[in-house]
């Protein structure tokens, strides 16, 4: 119990630190005290308008009372007393209502924006409702969970293929729930709360605000106050003109590229790499194709793999003012719009003198803009065909049409060119053209490996050098990682991991030492020589730990879903074994040992979970599952009570200590943690069923039907629901 | 002397596509060099400096031209111990010539045995004579010949006698050849322009020769001569043969280079050697508005190397030290005019410059060319007292323009965020520091002459061979590009090294220290450049690139 709260105690100063960090910001107004002329240009960019409290000009939606009906439920947004809401009600559930706390997006973006609504739930999360609004179009819009994408609002459309019904995806940051990150709003923390036994959402707006960038910016105001002898220059501020090439792409990465979280806890200044991965996202089915080009949603931050990035020196800002968010050139001169060839040919001269003889089109004409043929829009997979949600290709890339073809992309040619065959616009650019650049060959070895065309050769061509560029590298031995083939890999694959294990890049270095790890970890000499290695990351040491870790438990998450899971045991065990606190796998290696049958063993891993983390509700609640699986009830509901005593909120709690009850048949006590985990999370099929149960036990048939036909409107597959709802159907007759 | 205009204005058709501008400049540039002349008044110390034979926009002087020794025969002539000594601290021998004097060009050891042994190796007397090998005699009445009989020291000193008028008698066998001394008193009128006031007594005007009382009188005289300076002539031979001994490798042909980096062809005749400049020192027109008086007046009294390897870089030329004193100091500062008008800056704050800094070391090209604080190359001027060196006006245009404040100049345009360019000015503008950069040794670092647009604007760093071992790299943190690396080469894209010269290095991810070139120079130049290079790496674009 001692240890238990001087764990309580780390958690509440975890928290308190969290919070204390937003002291540093000042928010805009101050900023715009001595910037003035950047705050204007601010305040009337998209990232000024990014979001906020829902205000009537900025509401894009129509909030007009109108119902809108779905297939098996309906919505109706409404305003009232200048507050937004939302009512819905799913066939067969209770109405819902939540007031729109908060709204991101504006439809600004050119290749089609949309307009998302968050509210404050109970648990102190604020979490995206699933009502979203796409302007151009006019149309109430839904992200579906079946592959769908967007999808417009219709009749047809059933509430159960509704990603975000009921709502579940909060704003900030955290590892235990699906979440936006801190992206749709400036120095958004959300935290648990100990002393409150809830979350708590912070931020400082929803726009992004001058911070979000620069940093924190109250030690600039307070040294700018001092004399400037005493700090010798030095700004507590950083000017972002002076970043690096990757310094500065870093900066817009903090939102505009997939990230993997690390450890929660970020904030606009810190070190982005302690924080995040951008490129292990490539490890969890990867985002892009092999030439960095969406394959199904993403952000801007393909544009590593440009050519412009890695041979040139282009950062986001040689073509966005950062400001004003308009176009620019390399030389910050002011360009018409995102059209304008400014942003190339200041770079690419020798194109400027006579486009038309690079284009082979009319000088003025749509063909002769270098973004319709190197960043045409293209609609991201992920968001399906209904809506239109295009954006510009970051990768710069060079128009292939019987390529982009065989990846289902539609090639910048087709855009205007609509009439011709991939083969005629092939040839047309052959002719053109002639041998067009060659791809990458890790670029090509992907191709080949994804087509499974890969000979022994383009295997070992997937492997790169410590010279190639660091998205490619990430991408071949992430795709060879992930793949079955992992463990095969050849003498000469292991020394080129071993080479790469001292690449500069941080996901290389790390992917490469877990992959050594996992298919030579045994190995006596590549034990030694991956600890030596970790050894002398000095400074990256953490980072090195973390991402190594995260890998392995990626791998041991997709062996365990190819069902080998004795293999997924291995694996999380090395990943605990190099980052002791890395939940993830704590939880992966308690649930897989609970799929082989290992109870006691399960019993042990939650038990260190914690040891670990005495306020980790999740891990009293994996122990509470496992010693319910042992019989050992007592225990489990003790357990389950320690969980619910740090997060009352905690819906898979409630239903876990519900049903240990149910079985004890303590009907009461049962009832009500299964209300409350419904209350939680309507979606939590279980708690349906076992609360149809106790109905049943009590004699309240009639009770029991409705509620087990809720959780089979959930989930129809559900056996002993269906069975139940059998038996019941007979008993009625 | 044939002074190279062509070369001097050769910048101008570098703009070679901008057919308009090129010829507006020209005209410009004539004019102004016109103009300027007429407009800088005339001063005699100006005039008998000669420092029109070396900056732009004065009139060569005729005076310094006719006072200098003509070294194309000094072979003949000196005593190379004396040579040396004199190269390393040159002091006034002639006493007649006014103002006028040989400056110091503050030549280290080596490199002033290598122009000795160069000045040394060249012989060819006027008109191809030769010079007899001659016996030294006795001495005895020497100075009774000398003073009495032919009355020299009615020009020259001799033994505490005879006027300043002329050379030191006292030091003549210090500092001359006897056999070349002996001509030189039987023939004059071979070495000095006619008016002078040097009479000819021997012989007679149609080459008979002389007769014996001549040629014993001559002999004594020179004997002489050698007699008294003995003692001297020793002491400058020991020493000069510990400088032999030194450098042993030194040749005529490194003091030949040195010779002519130095443009000592613009005071003194050297028959058959090629002259490397026209002018190679900044126009004076300017000087009014370029410099800021204070630190002029310093300067000209105590030289320093502004530009290291040279007004136009790699030739190696400097500012020598003429041993001005404050009096003519002064003269020259009234001459030159000082600047009354105040450029106004956009004041910078501490923090400013510090962010100034930041872009200067890591973004833009200045320290490319330019040393700040002991970083950076040594192309251009040392900008670490540039604030102290510079008008606020001058700077501010040579960041805007300086293609036309500083015609000639291999600087570059550099293109950048137009909000930064007042903070850059203003930075600069507030330069001060005590670093100072140091002429580079021209015998490690051979000078060479500039003939064409690659050896002025690129060979500084990517070298003559486009090894990229230029006498810049040395002051770089990456080497420059190797043009003769052929697998490197190869794999770039025509197009990509046309696009890296007109824009510059960073955007290829190179080195932001290489500035873009297209602000000055032509298309057509910039295409040269890359057959120059595809030339040095014998090598073609990729197949890819080709069309």
């Amino acid at each position: 119990m001692i240890l238990f709260n001087k764990r309580l105690i780390f958690s509440v100063l975890f928290f308190n630190i969290a919070l204390s960090q937003l002291q540093d910001f000042i928010g805009s107004d101050i900023c715009e005290s001595c910037h003035p002329d950047q705050f204007e240009l601010w305040k009337q960019s998209t990232h000024g308008h990014a979001g906020g409290v829902p205000f009537s000009s900025d509401i894009k939606a129509p909030f007009n009372g109108q119902k809108i009906d779905l297939k098996d439920g309906w919505f109706l947004p409404f305003q009232q007393d200048n507050r937004y809401f939302f009512l819905a009600q799913e066939n067969g559930f209770p109405e819902v209502k939540y007031e729109v706390s908060g709204m991101v997006g504006g439809g600004h973006l050119f290749g089609g924006g949309t307009q998302a609504f968050f509210s404050v739930f109970p648990d102190g999360t604020m979490r995206l409702l699933p009502f979203d609004y796409h302007p151009e179009k006019k149309t109430w819009f839904f992200e579906t969970n079946d592959l769908s994408g967007w999808v417009p609002a219709s009749k047809s459309l059933s509430m159960r293929k509704l990603t975000e019904w009921p709502p579940n995806r909060i704003m900030g940051g955290i590892s235990e729930k699906q979440n936006c990150q801190q992206c749709h709003g400036s120095q958004i923390i959300t935290t648990f709360d100990p002393n409150r036994g809830k979350y708590k959402t912070s931020f400082t707006n929803l726009s992004i605000n001058c911070e979000s960038c620069h940093g924190p910016g109250q030690e600039h105001v307070s040294l700018m106050e001092f004399d400037k002898s005493i700090v010798k220059g030095y700004t507590g501020i950083q000017s972002l003109k002076t970043l690096s090439k990757d310094k500065s792409v870093e900066v817009c990465e903090q939102c505009h590229a997939l990230k993997d979280m690390i450890r929660p806890g970020y904030l606009p200044g810190k070190d982005l790499d302690d924080y995040y991965s951008v490129k292990f996202s490539m490890l969890g089915g990867n985002p892009f194709h092999p030439d960095g080009r969406v394959k199904t949603f993403g952000y801007q931050q393909n544009h590593i793999f440009s050519d412009c990035y890695l041979n040139g020196s282009m950062t986001c800002i040689d073509c966005h003012n950062p400001h004003s968010n308009g176009y620019q050139d390399i030389n910050r001169n002011p360009l018409k719009g995102r059209f304008d060839n400014g942003q190339c040919v200041t770079c690419h001269v020798s194109k400027k003198e006579k486009i038309s003889n690079h284009s082979f089109h009319k000088t003025k004409s749509e063909g002769s803009r270098c973004t319709a043929c190197h960043m045409p829009f293209q609609q991201h997979k992920a968001v399906g065909d209904h809506l239109r949600f295009t954006r510009a290709d970051h990768t710069i890339s060079i128009p292939r049409p019987i390529l982009d073809q065989q990846l289902g992309i539609k090639n910048a040619c087709q855009q205007c060119h609509d009439d011709m065959t991939t083969q005629s616009l092939n040839d047309q650019i052959t002719e053109w053209y002639g041998e067009l650049k060659p791809l990458h060959r890790l670029e090509s070895a992907l191709f080949s490996f994804q087509n499974g065309k890969a000979t022994d050769e383009h295997f070992l061509n997937l492997f790169g050098l410590n010279n190639d560029p660091t998205p490619q590298v990430f991408a071949g031995i992430s795709a060879i990682f992930m793949s079955e083939r992992a463990i095969t890999i050849s003498e000469t694959a292991v020394n080129r991991l071993k080479d790469l294990s001292d690449n500069k890049d941080l996901d290389i270095r790390a992917l490469s030492l877990a992959f050594l790890d996992a298919v030579r970890g045994d190995v006596q000499e590549i034990e030694k020589f991956i600890t030596r290695q970790l050894s002398l990351s000095g400074k990256d040491q953490r980072k090195i730990r973390t991402r190594w870790s995260l890998a392995l438990a990626y791998k041991a998450e997709g062996v365990i879903k190819n069902g080998k899971v004795e293999q997924g045991i291995i694996l999380y065990k090395k990943s605990i074994k190099i980052w002791p606190n890395n939940t993830r796998a704590h939880q992966g290696l308690g649930d897989a040992f609970l799929t082989a049958g290992k109870i006691d063993s399960s019993i042990v891993t939650f038990g260190e979970m914690v040891k670990i983390n005495a306020a980790d509700w999740q891990g009293w609640a994996g122990l509470g599952k496992a010693q319910s699986m042992a019989g050992q009830n007592g225990l489990a509901i003790g357990a389950y009570t320690k969980a619910l005593e740090i997060n009352n909120y905690y819906s898979e709690g409630h239903l876990g200590i519900g049903s240990i009850f149910f079985k004890e048949s303590h009907n009461l006590q049962a009832e009500r943690h299964l209300m409350k985990a419904i209350e939680l999370d309507p979606s939590i099929t279980d708690a349906y069923i076992f609360l149809a149960a106790i109905k049943i036990r009590l004699g309240e048939l009639k009770s029991a039907a409705e509620i087990l036909n809720r959780g089979l409107i959930l989930n129809p597959n559900h056996k002993i629901g269906s069975m139940m709802l059998h038996e019941l159907d007979v008993i009625n007759q | 002397m044939v002074p190279k205009h062509i070369y001097s204005l050769q910048w101008i058709f570098s703009l070679g596509g901008r057919p308009i501008l090129r010829f507006t400049l020209l005209i410009f540039i004539l004019f102004s060099s016109l103009i300027g002349q007429e407009e800088m008044p005339y001063n005699k110390l100006v005039e008998e400096l000669g420092c029109g034979n070396c900056h732009l926009g004065m009139a060569i002087s005729d005076t310094m031209l006719l006072r200098t020794p003509d070294l194309s025969y000094s072979g003949e002539k000196y005593n190379e111990a004396f040579l040396y000594a004199y190269l390393k601290e040159p002091y006034k021998v002639r006493h007649n010539i006014g103002l006028s004097r040989m400056p110091n060009f503050l030549f280290s050891d080596d490199e002033a045995l290598a122009v000795t042994k160069y000045l040394m190796s060249r012989k060819n007397l006027p008109l191809d004579s030769k010079i007899q090998k001659r016996t030294m005699g006795a001495s005895t009445g020497g100075f009774e010949i000398i003073h009495g009989d032919y009355q020299c020291t009615s020009c020259h000193p001799l033994n505490n006698v005879g006027k300043q008028l002329s050379t030191d008698f006292n030091e003549t066998g210090s500092r001359l050849n006897s056999d070349w001394m002996f001509d030189f008193i039987e023939t004059p009128e071979k070495y000095v322009p006619k008016g002078s006031s040097m009479p000819k007594f021997f012989g007679d005007d149609f080459g008979h020769g002389l007769d014996e009382y001549s040629e014993k009188t001559i002999t004594t005289m020179v004997s002489y001569f050698f007699e008294i300076s003995q003692a001297k002539r020793e002491e400058l031979d020991s020493a000069f043969v510990l400088i032999e001994q030194a450098y042993p490798n030194i040749t005529a042909e490194m003091g030949r280079k040195i010779f002519q980096s130095q443009f000592c062809q613009a005071c003194h005749q050297m028959t058959g050697e090629e002259i490397w400049f026209d002018r190679n020192a900044p126009d004076m027109n300017q000087q009014k508005t370029r410099t800021n008086k204070e630190w002029l007046t310093n300067y000209l009294l105590k030289t320093e190397a502004i530009r290291p390897f040279g007004f136009f870089p790699g030739t190696g030329s400097r500012m020598p030290d003429c041993r001005l004193t404050e009096t003519e100091v002064n003269t020259l500062i009234d001459w030159i005019g000082t600047e009354t008008e105040e450029t106004q800056l956009e004041p910078i704050t501490y923090f400013l410059s510090r962010k100034v800094e930041r872009l200067i070391d890591d973004f833009l090209p200045c320290k490319g060319c330019h040393q700040m604080d002991g970083k950076g190359g040594e192309i251009g001027p040392d900008l670490s007292n540039v604030g102290e060196r510079l008008t606020n006006e001058f700077i501010k245009t040579a960041v805007n323009n300086p293609h036309e404040t500083l015609p000639g100049s291999i600087m570059p345009k550099t293109e950048m965020d137009p909000l930064l360019i007042p903070q850059i000015v203003s930075y600069l503008a507030n330069k001060r520091s005590d670093n100072k950069v140091i002429y580079p040794n021209l015998v490690e670092q051979q000078p060479y002459q500039v003939t064409d647009s690659y050896e002025g604007n690129c060979a500084p760093c990517h070298g003559l061979k486009g090894d990229g071992k230029g006498f810049n790299e040395a002051s770089l943190p990456v080497k420059p590009g190797d043009f003769t690396d052929t697998n490197q080469m190869a794999q770039r894209a025509d197009d990509t090294l046309y696009d890296t010269i007109h824009v510059g290095g960073r955007i290829m991810n190179k080195n932001h220290f290489m500035p873009g070139w297209g602000e000055k120079m032509s298309p057509q130049e910039i295409i040269g450049f890359v057959q120059t290079i595809r030339d040095f790496c014998d090598c073609e674009q990729p197949g890819w690139a080709k069309n």
